[in-house]
């Protein structure tokens, strides 16, 4: 960039701190300040202002995306709600009727498109040549740094007189475009149920839990390699949840709830894994719609029991500090499901390089 | 270092002289060489300069000063709470004129905490602002023409560029 970028009265700015500048900015100022000049039009489009941009994003301004209606409703309805606890409609739609997951800004739909709603960039994607039933596969999307790439998983199912059997799976590159066919590996013929179950992206992997299984199933996006994880101390009624871009489990038993965040180490021979207890809290409420971590506070939405009222409720970690906030109702509507979102400018054009 | 010296004295690009203490230098790396070389020096008549003229080195020492007690001992979360309040008092001063300074001042002297706090402010001051404010207070000429300008709109439909 060239220093003229200040002049007059005015200091002239290092492009250094103009940066640090302007990857504190939403999205929308982005895109409009993209016309000040081309110095700031190139810095804007520029894939490691883009990186930075999405770090700051991710980590001090990340959303709620909040699903509404259920798992049964023939429209997706969508809206974001901010750290200030306002609401932003953001989709509602016939055309789509799921949304497979949410990561560094991207959104993928059912039927298969990926979707930057802050940069209102739109991709329809191929179809997956298997055509199968779509109660019988389960799809995931999720982010790799280290090639670089989003990619869509689906995993296909049989189902055998004694449940479910993986039989196979198929895999979108944004990069190359295309589907193709991977390899399950160690998980080819494995009895596991994975019909909705929810999936998330952490690390360079998608992970989903299997219905009533005491395993959890990663796809490494880089590798392409299925790998089951064992997590038999900790209770079935978890979720999984991204913490400190960590793979994290948020379990209830007997009125506690408890972070596991997974630790990967690899020895001379295997990989092993182990799940480490990050924090602790009093379970608020034996009715709790959903929960998640927001912001580094362990979040629920539901009645909490001295106070009764339906509202979310996040607790800080480490310290348990407490913070109520309430959902704007729109239509009397409740949020049904959550996914974690955070603006970002990353395109979905091919990857420049 | 001498314990007895609780204050040095620096110049700032203009020539004028300020006092700054000891505790409140420690969040300059750069100031804290400096203080180190004044007392350490022989000739301890010599004043050192800071290339940052004089008002915004006023503000700059404001800000060590405050937070120099907090960074030094460690704060409690009473303490950080009141010292944000203070801090966006701070940022309320005439922020266009002197925030260009403040920002390069803190990124000179190596002060995180004031370079991330004035850069926020930037941030929050331009975010509602529309393209051509934006070059104006940043003294930019628009080097866009009219059909790439038209372009940049195709890019992004639905967008307000003004």
């Amino acid at each position: 960039m060239k220093p003229q970028l200040v002049a007059g009265n005015q200091p002239y700015l290092a492009e250094e701190i103009i940066t640090d500048i302007l990857k504190l900015l939403p999205v929308k100022s982005l895109i409009r300040f993209q016309s000040v000049c081309k110095p700031w039009e190139n810095l804007i489009k520029s894939a490691l202002f883009i990186t930075e941009h999405l770090h700051y994003s991710t980590h001090q301004n990340s959303c709620l995306l909040l699903k509404y209606g259920n798992f049964s409703s023939q429209t997706l309805h969508l809206r974001l709600l901010d750290w200030e606890m306002q609401i932003h409609e953001i989709l509602h739609s016939r055309t789509f009727t799921r949304l497979i997951g949410s990561i560094n800004g991207l959104l993928c739909l059912y039927p298969f498109v990926l979707w930057n709603p802050a940069t209102r960039e739109v991709r329809q994607l191929p179809l997956p040549r298997k055509q199968h039933d779509p109660c019988r596969s389960t799809t995931g999307f999720g982010y790799s740094p280290v090639v670089n790439d989003y990619k869509i998983v689906r995993i296909y199912s049989n189902f055998e007189p004694d449940g479910y059997t993986l039989t196979g799976a198929e895999v979108y590159s944004l990069s190359t475009d295309s589907w193709k066919d991977v390899d399950l590996g160690v998980l080819q013929g494995v009895e596991l149920d994975l019909y909705l179950v929810n999936n998330v992206s952490a690390n360079g992997s998608i992970f989903w839990r299997g219905l009533n299984s005491d395993a959890i199933v990663s796809y490494d996006i880089a590798t392409e390699v299925f790998t089951l994880i064992p997590i038999s101390t900790i209770p079935l009624s978890t979720i999984l949840t991204v913490y400190d871009d960590k793979l994290a489990l948020v379990s209830i038993k007997n009125k506690w709830i408890e972070l596991w965040v997974l630790q990967k180490g690899i020895d001379s021979s295997s990989e092993t894994w182990s799940w480490i207890k990050k924090h602790t809290e009093r379970c608020p409420s034996d009715s709790l719609l959903w929960y998640t971590i927001w912001r580094n506070h362990l979040t629920f939405y539901g009645h909490y029991l001295p106070i009764h009222d339906l509202a979310l409720y996040l607790f800080k970690i480490p310290t348990n500090e407490m913070k109520v906030g309430l959902i704007p109702e729109v239509d009397g509507d409740q949020p049904h499901y959550v996914f974690n979102y955070a603006e970002s400018l990353v395109p979905l054009r091919q990857h420049p390089h | 270092m001498s314990s007895s010296v609780e204050a040095i004295t620096v110049l700032s690009s203009d020539g004028d002289e300020f006092k700054i203490t000891v505790s409140a230098a420690k969040l300059s790396k750069p100031l804290n060489w400096m203080l180190e070389d004044v007392c350490f020096s022989d000739d301890c008549d010599e004043v050192p300069t800071i290339e940052v003229n004089s008002k915004t080195l006023v503000k700059v020492i404001e800000y060590c000063e405050k937070h120099a007690p907090r960074a030094n001992s460690g704060a409690s979360d009473s303490d950080a709470e009141e010292l944000k309040k203070w801090d966006i008092e701070f940022m309320k001063m005439d922020v266009k004129d002197i925030l260009f300074h403040i920002l390069m001042a803190a990124n000179y002297l190596h002060m995180e905490g004031l370079y991330d706090l004035a850069c926020q402010t930037a941030a929050d001051l331009m975010k509602g602002m529309t393209v051509s404010q934006i070059r104006k207070i940043f003294h930019i000429k628009n080097d866009f023409s009219s059909e790439e300008q038209e372009q940049l709109r195709r890019q992004h439909p639905g967008c307000s560029f003004d």
